[in-house]
């Protein structure tokens, strides 16, 4: 099993307040009911940490590959389980043994090693609720149809893991390959390297946020136009209404003037008769 | 057009509703024209194009229009469909 620092459990884990524990036990693919009391909630996430250190590393690895999330093959088993909580897919083609009986193992199904592949999926389908399962579903029609739309046919690329932070050989390794000025020289511009990528990723995000921003910013627009315009629509609605009230009420004025008038008529016809007999 | 129920008598009756249900029509119906036609040729231009900008635009406008949480607009959409309603009777009563 690989020593993982990060999936140790944590001494300070029962001084944390019980929403960052809440918090956590969710990142960790935890579902928890609000009124759960803080010893069971420790209990939980204690069990948790205890499932990913007995769990394969490997075979959390090939969950990710699988529902392509994008880690770096270094990550530990904790930031391998917080990718494994987003995961929504349910078609488990291309999902080998172990990954099925490591994302059944997270998600509380029985998976031991005398059970079918088959009865497994099926228990792992049978826990989605409805409102996620007609999620899922709209979700998946909706991705074909915009893929289809704006990409065309498009196969699957292979997956990719993210690239490693640490990819730099040592000092004394340059040093033993290119030479003493060499070995620095290339050092040296590693590190200006890192520093303008730095730089870059800084700029890129303030790019991003500015973006963000501005996207912001269109869908308010975006969404008091349609208000503006369904004002409108009542508006228009309201003064309908208001005039064919008017004009129900002016029907009926009209029809009780030409009743009262045929009344009237009708008894000056009755004298008329009256007094020729 | 704006005749009243006593049009069948041969006499000509002015009916306030019907006459403001045809202005209504030609002037909702003129307005949308006009908007439609003067919109829909320069979204045409925008988007018709295969250049990136346009490629981007088109994705934008899909993305835009997909993000429409309709959820928001329950409450007015529900009051408008309550007013139609409403309406629909109204004229139903006209036509009784």
């Amino acid at each position: 099993m690989t020593a993982d620092a990060s999936a140790r459990p944590s001494p300070t884990l029962s001084e944390l307040p019980s929403d960052m524990l809440i918090s956590y036990g969710s990142e960790l693919g935890l579902a928890f009911e609000s009124d759960t009391p803080r010893g069971e909630l420790l209990r939980l996430v204690r069990q948790r940490q205890e499932l990913l250190l007995d769990i394969d590393r490997d075979a959390l690895l090939d969950v990710v590959v699988w529902a392509r999330q994008p880690v770096r093959k270094s990550a530990s088993k904790e930031s391998l389980a917080r990718q494994i909580a987003k995961i929504t897919n349910m078609r488990f083609d291309g999902l080998s043994d172990r990954g099925l009986r490591a994302l059944a193992r997270l998600r509380g199904v029985e998976a031991g090693r005398g059970r079918l592949r088959s009865q497994v999926e099926r228990e792992l389908k049978q826990q989605e609720n409805f409102s996620s399962k007609i999620r899922r579903m709209r979700r998946s029609v909706m991705g074909s149809l915009v893929s289809h739309w704006l990409e065309r046919r498009r196969e699957d690329e292979a997956y990719r893991f993210l690239p490693e932070n640490d990819t730099q050989p040592s000092l004394k390794e340059s040093i033993r390959s290119q030479g003493v000025v060499g070995g620095i020289a290339n050092r040296l511009r590693g590190v200006a390297d890192e520093y303008i990528e730095a730089k870059l990723d800084e700029i890129e995000k303030r790019i991003d946020r500015k973006l963000d921003e501005i996207d912001e910013r269109l869908a308010e627009w975006r969404d008091r136009e349609i208000q503006n315009r369904m004002r409108i629509v009542k508006i228009t609605l309201i003064t309908a209404i208001i005039v064919a009230i008017l004009s129900l009420g002016y029907d009926y004025a009209l029809s009780l003037t030409r009743a009262s008038g045929e009344g009237n008529v009708g008894k000056a016809t009755l004298a008329h008769k009256e007094h020729q007999s | 057009m704006a005749r009243g129920k006593g049009a069948a008598n041969g006499m000509v009756e002015f009916s306030p509703f019907n006459f403001f249900r045809f202005m209504l029509t030609i002037v909702v119906t003129v307005y949308c024209a006009i908007r439609l036609l003067m919109w829909l040729p320069l979204v045409m231009q925008l988007t018709a194009g295969n250049d990136r900008g346009a490629r981007l635009l088109r994705r934008y406008l899909l993305v835009q229009a997909l993000r429409i949480r309709f959820r928001r607009f329950a409450w007015e959409m529900v009051q408008i469909v309550l007013l139609f309603a409403i309406l629909c009777l109204l004229i139903a009563r006209h036509w009784l």
